[in-house]
């Protein structure tokens, strides 16, 4: 591209519009001056032609009547929703309400389980360590329980005390 | 254009506050730009009218949100740069789905010109169709991008400023696009551009 900003300026003009009469002179006391770039100038000003000449796409004759229905049949859809009733409201909301009560129940259930076991293990951790050895405590069991329960209470001295 | 002086943002305020006239005006204005842009982006005329249809309808729904800070066109012209963009990821992801367009490219711009113009009888018609439809394919074979700029370059509507701002780039970068564009389809068009039909002024 060349890099004369004159150049440059005419360029960008012959890219959107036909060049003005005075743009045309001034293009062509330019390239009097420039004649190499003819042939260039030549082809960009024909491509120029070409692009803006291209056919139009084809537009149904409905089209504006269609969009139209087509915005206000969503825009009725939308205030719609925005209206739904109450009932709608609680039909839908209650069973995920209820999902979510029936999961956090079960949930909760199976924390305070869970907990539970911890504090059993702890226990019987707990004994364990502080118990004597099993075999110290059976030592004297025989001769603890040959042992006799002691007399039993004076039944006379709590009728005087009375 | 400052976005106050635009009629067609004025327009779009009054479609804000329910004036549907204003925004059958505004569809009627931009309808055949809008499909045009489709059309050449897509390839195909159903789907370029679907698209076009959902840009109307998105620009109706966005009326209670919009603010007249760009003009009205740049604003649309976006939206529908967006959607052909969203097409277009949508087909890369559905490869499958691509397959229905080749018996449908029949109706493809290249196509249309092809046997619209080549069925005419007079050898200059003939000479002209098939640049058009040699035109036609140079343009659906450019990137994305280079092809926005190019056919956004024939809207009398935008500037150059307005071009970038659709594309979401700089102005040099827009220039830029347009430049390789155009220096493409050059290279593949030069035998055909190079015949009188072409070369004057009509």
């Amino acid at each position: 591209m060349n890099a004369d900003p004159k150049v440059t300026r005419l360029r960008e003009i012959a890219w959107r519009r036909p060049l003005t009469g005075a743009e045309q002179a001034e293009l062509r006391a330019w390239l009097a001056a420039h004649p190499e770039a003819r042939d260039e100038w030549e082809l960009e000003l024909a491509l120029s032609r070409v692009v803006k000449k291209l056919p139009d796409a084809a537009v149904p004759s409905n089209f504006t009547a269609r969009v139209l229905a087509e915005a206000q049949r969503r825009d009725a859809a939308q205030a719609r929703g925005r209206r739904r009733t109450p009932a709608w409201w609680w039909r839908t909301f209650l069973p995920r309400a209820a999902v979510a009560a029936v999961l956090l129940v079960t949930g909760l259930s199976i924390y305070r389980a869970r907990e539970r076991g911890k504090e059993t293990l702890t226990t019987v951790r707990e004994i364990t360590r502080t118990a004597p050895p099993p075999t110290l405590a059976l030592d004297d069991y025989d001769v603890i329980a040959s042992l006799s329960t002691g007399p039993g209470a004076d039944e006379d001295l709590l009728a005087l005390m009375q | 254009m400052p976005a106050n002086d635009d009629p067609d943002a004025a327009a779009m305020l009054r479609v804000k506050r329910g004036d549907v006239a204003a925004f059958t005006g505004l569809v009627d204005k931009y309808k055949q730009p809008i499909i045009n842009l489709a059309w050449r982006t897509l390839g195909d005329p159903t789907e370029a009218e679907d698209l076009a249809q959902n840009v109307f309808v998105q620009a109706y729904k966005s009326a209670q949100r919009y603010e007249a800070t760009a003009k009205f066109s740049t604003w649309l012209f976006t939206i529908a740069r967006n959607l052909c963009l969203n097409e277009i990821r949508r087909r890369s992801r559905h490869p499958a789905e691509s397959l229905d367009q080749t018996h449908e490219d029949s109706e493809s711009p290249v196509h249309q010109v092809e046997t619209k113009d080549l069925a005419s009888s007079p050898p200059d018609q003939l000479l002209r169709g098939e640049l058009e439809a040699k035109v036609e394919a140079a343009i659906q074979e450019l990137p994305e991008n280079q092809r926005t700029a190019l056919l956004l370059c024939r809207e009398e509507e935008l500037s150059y400023e307005e071009i970038a701002k659709v594309l979401g780039c700089s102005l040099s970068a827009t220039k830029s696009l347009i430049h390789r564009g155009r220096e493409t389809l050059k290279q593949k068009l030069k035998p055909y551009l190079r015949t009188g039909d072409w070369s004057e002024e009509e």
